[in-house]
């Protein structure tokens, strides 16, 4: 943080003093001189208790509320902001607030704030958002009414993730202790200004605690956070009240996946291999000789971090010892989740908070297996959606609500919509939605132009009955458009997320709780895959396009569009025409202002039969498009677990057998 | 590129003139390659190709067609596995009644060069592909490549969406994408480089004194 920054937040003083905030790493360099004078405070948010009070505000209530002429905070990132969320409740009120990001990743938004619904913000008098140089941002507030800090930061927080705000993190939850924003971050109630399901101690209760006496059900839980639990610390005998030499999986600090996620994923590495290792007890990463990270010591990863190391090929753990083993395993995970292909050996025994299948991840691959663009992204993927499912900050806590028995809300209910013309393809189709893993799935298949009283729409449907998961028939007249068929399928589904499947391409397992996953990281209104492998089986022939993925996108594959039941609401669902459906729902989406993401393409593949689609496009086109990179015969991804029964077959004629490809 | 000797085969068997024709036009008008064309079938007049003109019976419908291509020396016809010349570089299969871009052979030699393949492949406007399906051979050998055949086509056959559009990437190796991506990489870099001489001349005292005796 340069020190002309902090002058220039703070030259337009307002009457009264100024409490000047900060939050990780880089953001501590206090403005001295005449910058800041007697009367004013500086706050380490990072080191800053949120006290009994704050986290039983309704004590205070009625008292006279303290008040400071100006606000400043600043957060070193957009990860340490949200963080700052809970961490600044108890905050004096002012009406004047400046906040400095000092950086931020590219694909995050300016801080714009989102304005609450619930008003409180008829007093702004001036708002302005300017770029400060290299990748920073300065948001300053005026209002005729002074406002409490964590009431202004939450709307900021929203408005740089942007988008959706996504499912809520559950059970609702407190944090004591100096942790807060670490194991919530964004979270406003974290700090206990509402009433919580669980209240996390991150420091040992005073005895004379009175925190919450009112709510003897409620469920405490003890944590540590990565300073008290550095190694010095660990080596010393066990003492009561000291953490444990080993630490679970629900020990880890969660990541905050709305910051560090796999957006911004580079296909195509420009560096080759780091190194992440130990120098004077303190993790570095270094690749092509240069040190590109020094990991801090609570193992806080942040979008501009994950932003810089996109074009290493890979990380080399070399399993060192960090500061901590709760540190280094919070560095861990959180690359991990925003999918930086991270390999080593075996990991120590210390690790075992990383959780079994992150730690045989972590050894499947070596550096040469990386030299391979696909085999990478492979990689990445597994390693991104292991790291998000069971360390990301919503499965943090849903497990944490399981263990301890605390009300949480239900995972989202997906209804896949899949239409078709083709009976033949009915039992193929409910096969790619049977496949799906982890995840709450139903099915509205629309029969387009045909019934229940063909024989192989029959074995499909009992089929995929016979899995134990519910499937709704919708029988729709030929003459009928697309779009009708589809909104019909849409009002008889049940699911709280609505997804649409065609009926001849391939889906991997993982594609719908990977969309799942985007849906959530990503805030988008319609998450889709990248259209990057195409079959055309009239020259069976695997086209894998060059498509970027994990980006905000104006289109995504039709046949994997995934929205809330609300979106579709929103936009008038599906247009009543016989083609186009999917370009028409995008650009309604996208003119209403929403925001559209297009993960990976490894989990889907199109397939462009002879005939029988609805865009009549033939080969050619696929062609044309992109024939870059062509392999003869069918040749998914490996994500795709390609079941031998779904494997196209051409005149009777299986195609070529499916092999390794240099793509 | 190289002029490299090219051998285009036209199967003639029970062909209409006007279709052979077009075809044969079009692959003498093209650039970039030295094309010999082959009809492949039994040439009028030959007792192999039905019964002779005038006695009684039809003319072979290529043969007022044929005389015309006389004396033109990159025109032969062909019987089954016969070769224009004795070692061609490629041999292009081609249907009657395709009209050829002129750069089409230019093109398809491209492919097969910067692709490294045996066998380039092209699938016409809303049909199956035809003709030897020599891909199912080749593949494990030394490779298919398969093009939009619209994109081989003269201009007045051209599907308008292809318009404009080439089957060789323009980039020599390297996708547009990539092309662009390293592009805004070099502009963000040198607008990085600008900010900092920026900041290094007004907010320093060297840069502030170091402008003010520029002027």
């Amino acid at each position: 943080m340069s020190p002309w920054l902090c002058s220039e937040a703070l030259r337009r003083r307002s009457p009264g003093p100024v409490l000047y905030c900060h939050i990780g790493v880089g953001s501590g360099d206090v403005p001295t001189g005449r910058a800041l004078d007697r009367r004013d405070r500086v706050i380490d948010l990072d080191r800053r208790r949120v006290g009994e009070a704050e986290v039983a505000p309704e004590a205070e209530a009625g008292a006279e509320r303290p008040r400071v002429g100006t606000v400043v905070l600043v957060a070193a990132t957009p990860t340490d902001l949200r963080r700052a969320v809970p961490a600044v409740a108890g905050l004096p009120e002012a009406a004047r607030f400046v906040v400095v990001l000092v950086a931020a990743a590219a694909h995050l938004g300016p801080p714009v704030p989102v304005v609450p619904g619930s008003g409180g913000w008829e007093g702004l008098l001036d708002l302005r958002v300017r770029r400060l140089p290299d990748t920073g941002w300065e948001t300053e507030f005026f209002f005729a009414d002074p406002l409490p800090p964590l009431a202004l930061l939450q709307t900021l927080a929203r408005g740089v993730t942007g988008g959706r705000p996504g499912p809520a993190v559950t059970p609702v939850g407190g944090v004591r202790g100096g942790a807060t924003g670490l194991w919530r971050p964004g979270d406003p109630r974290a700090s206990g200004s509402d009433r919580v399901d669980v209240l996390l101690d991150t420091e040992e209760p005073p005895p004379d605690a009175r925190v919450h006496e009112d709510e003897p059900d409620l469920v405490r839980e003890r944590r540590w956070t990565p300073a008290q639990t550095s190694w010095s610390a660990l080596e010393r005998p066990v003492a009561p009240g000291e953490p444990p030499r080993r630490f679970a999986v629900d020990d880890v600090p969660p990541v905050d996946e709305q910051t560090v996620n796999p957006i911004g994923f580079a296909r195509r590495p420009t560096t080759e291999t780091g190194r992440l290792f130990a120098r004077d007890g303190r993790w570095v990463l270094r690749a092509a000789g240069r040190d590109r990270w020094e990991v801090p010591e609570d193992g806080a990863v942040t979008d501009t971090v994950v932003e810089s190391l996109r074009d290493l090929r890979g990380v080399r753990l070399t399993w060192d010892r960090h500061t901590g083993p709760l540190a280094a395993a919070r560095a861990v995970v959180g690359l991990a989740a925003a999918g930086v292909p991270l390999f080593g050996a075996e990991p120590p025994d210390w690790a075992g908070c990383l959780g079994p299948e992150l730690r045989t991840l972590l050894t499947s691959v070596t550096a040469p297996d990386l030299r391979d663009s696909l085999r990478r992204e492979e990689h990445s993927v597994r390693l991104r959606r292991c790291a998000l499912r069971v360390h990301g900050t919503r499965a943090r806590w849903r497990a944490l609500g399981t263990a301890l028995g605390a009300p949480r809300s239900p995972e989202p209910k997906v209804s896949v919509l899949l239409c078709t013309r083709r009976p033949e393809m009915v039992g193929f189709a409910l096969r790619q939605a049977a496949r799906q893993r982890d995840v709450d799935l139903e099915v509205v298949l629309g029969l387009h132009g045909f019934g229940m009283d063909l024989a192989v729409v029959r074995e499909g449907v009992a089929a995929f009955r016979a899995t134990g998961r519910h499937l709704e028939v919708v029988e729709a007249a030929a003459d009928l458009p697309l779009g009708t068929v589809l909104n019909t399928a849409a009002a008889r589904a049940s699911g709280d997320v609505l997804t649409k499947m065609d009926d001849d391409d391939w889906y991997a397992p993982h594609h719908v709780s990977d969309l799942l996953l985007a849906r959530m990281y990503a805030g988008a209104d319609i998450v889709g895959n990248a259209v990057e492998y195409v079959y055309l089986e009239a020259l069976d022939l695997t086209l894998r396009r060059d498509v970027s993925g994990e980006c905000l996108a104006r289109r995504t594959a039709g046949g994997s569009l995934t929205f809330d039941r609300r979106t579709w609401e929103e936009v008038g669902g599906f247009r009543p025409t016989p083609r186009a459906v999917d370009t028409h729902l995008l650009t309604a989406v996208r003119l209403l202002g929403g925001r559209i993401y297009r993960t990976h393409g490894l989990n889907y593949m199109m397939r462009r039969k002879a005939g029988g689609h609805t865009w009549t496009v033939g080969a050619g086109y696929f062609l044309r498009l992109d024939a870059e990179r062509q392999a003869p015969g069918w040749r998914p991804s490996a994500l795709m677990e390609a079941d031998p029964r779904d494997r196209p077959s051409r005149d009777g004629r299986a195609p070529t057998d499916v092999a390794e490809v240099g793509w | 590129m190289v002029s490299v000797p090219v051998e285009a085969l036209v199967p003639v068997e029970g062909a209409e003139s006007g279709p052979v024709e077009v075809t044969v036009r079009s692959l003498l008008a093209g650039r970039g390659h030295e094309v010999r064309v082959g009809l492949v079938g039994a040439a009028p007049g030959t007792d192999a190709a039905g019964p002779r003109a005038g006695d009684g019976a039809d003319e072979h419908p290529l043969l007022a067609w044929s005389e015309r291509y006389r004396d033109e020396p990159r025109v032969r016809w062909l019987s089954e596995g016969e070769r224009t010349r004795a070692e061609p570089r490629y041999v292009l299969w081609v249907r009657p009644g395709t009209e050829l871009a002129d750069d089409a052979v230019y093109t398809m030699v491209r492919v097969a060069e910067r692709y490294k393949v045996a066998l380039v492949r092209s699938v016409l406007p809303g049909e199956d592909p035809d003709g030897p399906r020599l891909e199912r051979c080749v593949e494990g050998a030394s490779g298919v490549h398969w093009v939009d055949g619209a994109l081989l086509l003269a201009a007045s056959d051209r599907p308008e969406e292809a318009a404009g559009e080439s089957a060789v990437p323009d980039t020599g190796g390297e996708g547009r994408l990539e092309r662009w991506e390293r592009e805004s990489a070099a502009h963000r870099a040198r607008a990085m480089r600008l900010e900092r001489r920026y900041r290094w001349l007004t907010r320093t005292r060297p840069g502030r004194l170091l402008v003010g005796l520029l002027g």
